[in-house]
């Protein structure tokens, strides 16, 4: 029979310090108290809201879809076709058990879109059409289930649907977007909470102008049964119904003993796959993409000594722009971060180092090192294909033992010999990699 | 009373130091097995069992090492050298990690190495990815004087068990054959463990410990729950009387204490709630343009120096809160800041940065909270990398679990301010819990 938990309905909020206040030292176990603790346990779940995947402006200043131009031109093109794709961002990443994806966009007023006058060299303003679609699939190992949703921005209501004119008069304009559940086939079924990877692509079409798009997770419910047993969510109701069994991972209600056995498995499994994602990067950029793009220009790397991917920089420096991992905290371990490990003046986690990237030679070898102190980087192969494809290995990486505090991640990439080469589209680092779930 | 040694950890099976007295410092064990070695004067070797450890471990040494030495510096094996587990050896300046009779797990040439001895901390760790479903070895060779590190890794075969006579060699094998020229008095130390350690764990260990950081707002611990040499492969359907008997399962009130100290794992996926640099960022002056771009701070908030864009505005979902508190986050920008050419006398590089968080896009709806003001003030010249401008705390204001960040600039007034130009690289912006 199958068990499900919303996690929806549970209370979100926490006192970091004290969970297991009723079964603290002295007190008697019962079977109150171990439901208080058990619950308590659940509620280590919802409260992550993981950004996986962001695309959008930034930093630059215009957007693809030109602002106040006329369509209807004699020369070369400016405003891409009304059914015109263009990628903007790709992710991948495990899903946090339990949750589910949702996205949320600001855009622009949408403006033209173009089509060439029979002869060549003519232009003029075609069918107002403007999306951003955002295309998931989910897969747990076995088998997978996608869908996708499509965000629809009003059109401007200026000539040529340009931005309003005036100092700041565009923000007076800006549209929020809202998809709260990205649903697909066969979600909501034992099998799709623990262990799934996600895929997430993000394309704009036509007239569209994304300020920043962004698919996130939020907690969703949790389905076991006998087959998918309890990994990091205990499985315990919300206080209040009633409990068929004392844990349900495993169908013994008359042995409670059973109930801690799972419990201690539910918080070395949360630790072990719960962490934060810390970077996506997309090769994306809205100001210099060409009007009849269909994807961002890979960064190409065709130089034997390290370049910094996005920025080209030589060298690996805390001065450098790059990411931070500080937010790496949150995921260390007693078992390399201890307080006898590292003396709480450092940290290190496991991280799922990801690379979208190809070689432009199947025999290329190309090297993605993802890198977080002198002593602390990875080196990721790109080999074999000149298909763009994710690339993905376990790294252990550096981080400090609080967000608050200095991080610095970079990527730079390599070739192995003069003449190969190797592109890179999108980049990401989560927390993970280093734990399989037994169900 | 005994002191413990700071590199002696729970996992440590062996921990050998040479103060200056050679082979005959290196034979006591600093672990908590205080189980010596015999001094072979050219070597020192163990016959116990627990230098047998197969995966996850760790084998570290610290020792001088040259170009004109050979030999092997560390082995587990049997006293014909035709059979071992593990061994490092050094030939030519290269350092060769050897599993299973022979198997080269991967070799690394001494970052810097010359015909003088320098010390060099040799880190070999290894472990099992159950992702990938393969062993692997992670090797740090570090030269200490120059801070050159070397990090290499590599996939292989499961370390094979030992066999009947296999004894432990600080240097050499049996009595010390082939034993590593540069002999004890250039080992500085020793260990052997039975956990994978990171090379951030090295290098606390062995070149320099960080000092002590100053974090702000609440830091939590990492967890206490029951951890495990072997990887973890529960048994749902395990009796727990058993489970007591297993080394990786804990049972009875240490599995409360799990549910106790699960606390620190409620904010595990508290992740950045920006962390992007920007590809190609284009130059920025206070002409402003696009006009329509550019919104003038707010009035009602004393902001209206600076000038937030389109560029710099984001949406961020934010993580649930102990209740009662508020998020706060730590604002990092990378900007590279110049003066233009032309600019009068006196003209000084500046752009003056603010984040703003409100949880509503429009105006000042909703709740607002802005952050510091920080002047950037170094001239990069046009062609600089620029550094990071630490913008400080910031308390995240939000509705329905959602802010809109956004970066406000201003390139002040006075001589030559039209000429003030810089580029915002990155921004970071990572949120905690306040204390």
């Amino acid at each position: 029979m199958a068990r499900a938990t919303d996690l929806i309905l549970v209370n979100q909020s926490f006192v970091p310090k004290s969970v297991g206040d009723r079964v603290k030292g002295g007190a008697l176990a019962t079977k109150s108290s171990r439901d208080a603790a058990l619950y308590s346990q659940i509620r280590c779940v919802p409260h992550g809201r993981r950004v996986l995947c962001r695309a959008g402006i930034q930093g630059q200043v215009s957007t693809l879809v030109v602002d106040g131009t006329n369509p209807d031109i004699i020369g070369a093109q400016v405003y891409p076709l009304a059914t015109a794709e263009r990628v903007l961002a790709r992710a991948k990443a495990k899903l946090t058990p339990g949750y589910i994806l949702s996205a949320k966009a600001i855009f622009l007023p949408s403006g033209p879109t173009q089509r060439s006058v029979v002869g060549g060299g003519e232009w003029e303003e075609s069918t107002a059409n403007a999306k951003v679609r955002i295309d998931y699939l989910y897969d747990n190992g076995a088998s997978t289930t996608s869908g996708s949703v499509t965000l629809t921005p009003s059109f401007s209501s200026e000539t040529y649907k340009a931005l309003p004119a005036g100092a700041g008069a565009a923000w007076g304009v800006i549209e929020p977007h809202n998809f709260d559940y990205l649903l697909a086939l066969g979600l909501g079924l034992p099998g799709w909470t623990e262990d799934v990877t996600v895929t997430i692509t993000i394309t704009a079409i036509g007239g569209a102008r994304p300020i920043d798009v962004i698919v996130f997770e939020r907690p969703f419910s949790s389905w076991h049964d006998s087959t998918y047993k309890e990994c990091t969510i205990s499985g315990f109701p919300k206080s209040g119904m009633v409990s068929e069994f004392p844990l349900t991972a495993v169908n013994q209600p008359s042995d409670p003993t059973r109930g801690s056995h799972a419990a201690n498995k539910a918080v070395h499994d949360q630790r072990g796959v719960f962490g934060p994602m810390l970077l996506q990067w997309t090769c994306w950029n809205e100001d210099s993409a060409a009007v009849t793009a269909s994807e961002g220009t890979a960064t190409l790397i065709n130089s034997t000594s390290f370049a910094d991917v996005p920025t080209a920089l030589s060298t690996y420096s805390t001065n450098n722009p790059g990411w931070s991992a500080a937010s790496g905290a949150y995921g260390r371990t007693l078992e390399q971060s201890g307080p006898i490990e590292l003396r709480d003046v450092n940290g290190c986690i496991p991280v799922t180092v990801r690379a979208y990237a190809r070689v432009l030679k199947n025999a290329d070898v190309g090297t993605l090192r993802f890198q977080t102190a002198d002593y602390s980087y990875r080196d990721l192969t790109v080999t074999g294909s000149t298909t763009f494809g994710w690339y993905a290995g376990l790294a252990w990486l550096r981080v400090p033992v609080h967000a608050s505090l200095d991080s610095h991640l970079q990527v730079l990439g390599k070739i192995g010999s003069g003449g190969q080469q190797m592109e890179v589209r999108y980049l990401q680092v989560e927390y993970g990699g280093h734990h399989v779930l037994v169900q | 009373m005994a002191t413990i040694d700071r590199n002696s950890k729970s996992d440590t099976l062996g921990l050998f130091y040479n103060g200056g007295g050679g082979a005959a410092d290196l034979v006591a064990d600093y672990s908590q097995y205080a189980a010596n070695l015999t001094n072979g004067t050219t070597h020192l070797r163990s016959t116990d069992s627990r230098f047998a450890v197969r995966s996850p471990r760790e084998l570290s040494m610290v020792a001088s090492l040259s170009n004109t030495q050979t030999g092997i510096l560390l082995n587990y094996g049997n006293t014909a050298g035709t059979e071992y587990m593990y061994r490092i050896e050094l030939s030519m300046g290269v350092l060769y990690f050897r599993q299973n009779d022979g198997s080269i797990v991967t070799q690394v040439t001494a970052p810097g190495i010359t015909g003088t001895a320098s010390s060099y901390v040799i880190h070999w760790s290894t472990d099992y990815d159950p992702i990938a479903g393969s062993y692997y070895s992670e090797v740090m060779v570090v030269r200490v004087a120059a801070s050159s590190y070397t990090i290499t890794r590599a996939t292989h075969a499961q370390p094979d068990a030992p066999g009947a006579s296999f004894q432990f060699n600080v240097l050499g094998y049996s009595t010390g054959t082939s034993a590593w020229s540069g002999g004890p008095s250039l080992v500085t130390s020793v260990r052997v463990s039975n956990r994978f350690h990171s090379t951030t764990e090295a290098k606390e260990d062995w070149i320099s410990q960080s000092s002590a950081p100053s974090p702000l707002g609440y830091e939590p611990p990492t967890e206490l729950a029951p951890t495990a040499l072997d990887f973890y492969t529960g048994d749902m359907g395990d009796d727990v009387a058993d489970a007591i008997l297993d080394t990786d399962t804990f049972a009875g009130p240490a599995e409360w204490l799990a549910v106790l100290h699960a606390g620190a794992n409620r904010q595990r996926l508290y992740s950045p709630l920006l962390n992007i640099v920007f590809n190609n960022p284009p130059t920025l002056q206070n002409t402003w343009s696009p006009a329509n771009w550019y919104k003038t701070g707010s009035a009602t908030y004393s902001d209206s120096d600076r000038r937030y864009g389109l560029g710099h505005v984001f949406v961020c979902p934010v993580p649930s809160t102990p209740a009662g508190t508020t998020l706060l986050a730590r604002v990092r920008v990378h900007v590279q800041g110049w003066v233009a050419a032309g600019a009068p006398g006196g003209t000084t590089a500046r752009i003056d940065l603010r984040m703003r968080s409100s949880s509503e896009i429009e105006g000042d709806l909703g709740n607002v909270s802005l952050g510091n003001v920080v002047s950037y003030t170094t001239n990069d010249g046009s062609g600089g990398v620029g550094t990071w401008a630490d913008l400080g705390e910031l308390a995240i204001a939000q509705s329905e679990g959602v802010t809109y960040l956004s970066l406000g600039y201003d390139f002040a007034s006075g001589t030559g301010a039209a000429y003030r130009r810089a580029k915002i690289k990155a921004i970071e912006v990572d949120c905690y819990v306040e204390a």
